[in-house]
């Protein structure tokens, strides 16, 4: 996010559109593609559809952490608000850690997880807005990589069965040869793929 | 670009992830743990993410474009092996995988 806000910075923003834009829209990858599209000029509607696209992953990612928290003491509206805080980072470590966290508290876990993650990534994008000229460009260049390299390990880290091993593998050849096909779907085709392909295989066994 | 038209996308687009999330909610209505279509969004949920990893390792976009496919390449590796040979030492793998990321490009170091 710090790198968010810098490249924001650099692309004519204002420090408040930028606090925006993580507050409302939150998920990094969504947000890069509105910036990229007002940058090269794109139409209100070209952005809802990039973004729906881009961000189309959620739809699952929510569906499959509901579950996960669900208590009967929790008003169903309250769901409707914490589905705003379902990104990757949280969602990664909410499945690497539930079954050590206690049915009933799954909730409030949750929300202190991803709440935070929120809001850490409000301030950090309104820092690097901020310190974007203190900031070298290869330096930058480093943090960027940063997100990728420690979302894989959070991933990895969740691989703990041969079906979880199976998908990793088809969804990263996958990914690159679908997004060279067509780079509107081939992501989501990808991982719809491998993820049926792995579940299929592996139907009838426990790993 | 004009002023009101980037708060315009920033509503259009915080619109369009929440959509995302709202109908992720509405179909999570009667979906249990333990049921074989929890595993299967499980598995595409976890699909999807590498997928998308994968993606920005080979099609990088935005300011990871100016760095090498070497670069990439030998440090998503470098970080598989640190990650098993420091026992799943998350911030170990990631920091070091990084720096060396970041040297790599600094330095312009690429062989192919």
């Amino acid at each position: 996010m710090f790198t968010f806000g810098a490249f924001l910075n650099s692309s004519g923003f204002s420090l408040l559109e930028s606090f925006f834009s993580t507050f409302f829209a939150f998920a990094l990858p969504g947000q890069f593609v509105m910036a990229d599209m007002l940058i090269a000029g794109g139409n209100l509607i070209n952005v809802f559809f990039a973004v729906l696209l881009t961000n189309a992953r959620l739809f699952p990612m929510t569906i499959s952490i509901m579950p996960l928290i669900k208590d009967k003491k929790v008003k169903r509206w309250k769901y409707y608000l914490i589905s705003h805080l379902v990104a990757v980072t949280a969602w990664i470590n909410m499945f690497a850690v539930y079954k050590k966290v206690n049915k009933n508290h799954r909730y409030e876990y949750f929300l202190g997880l991803a709440g935070c993650l929120w809001i850490t990534s409000i301030l950090f994008t309104v820092l690097g807005f901020m310190s974007s000229s203190l900031v070298n460009d290869k330096i930058l260049i480093g943090l960027v990589f940063f997100n990728p390299m420690y979302f894989l390990v959070m991933t990895l880290s969740n691989i703990t069965t041969r079906k979880l091993f199976s998908i990793l593998m088809m969804s990263a050849i996958l990914g690159p040869l679908l997004y060279n096909l067509n780079d509107n779907w081939g992501i989501l085709s990808a991982g719809f793929l491998a993820g049926t392909i792995g579940f299929l295989l592996f139907k009838d066994k426990k790993k | 670009m004009i002023e009101e038209n980037i708060l315009l996308a920033i509503l259009v687009s915080a619109m369009a992830t929440y959509l995302c999330r709202f109908f992720g909610v509405i179909c999570s209505k009667k979906l249990k743990l333990d049921s074989w279509l929890f595993d299967w969004i499980k598995c595409v949920s976890i699909g999807i993410i590498v997928a998308v990893i994968s993606k920005i390792i080979f099609f990088p976009e935005g300011i990871l474009e100016k760095t090498t496919d070497f670069s990439r390449v030998t440090s998503t590796i470098l970080l598989i092996i640190l990650f098993y040979i420091s026992k799943k030492n998350i911030l170990l793998s990631v920091t070091l995988s990084t720096i060396f990321f970041t040297l790599l490009n600094y330095y312009k170091i690429y062989f192919i």
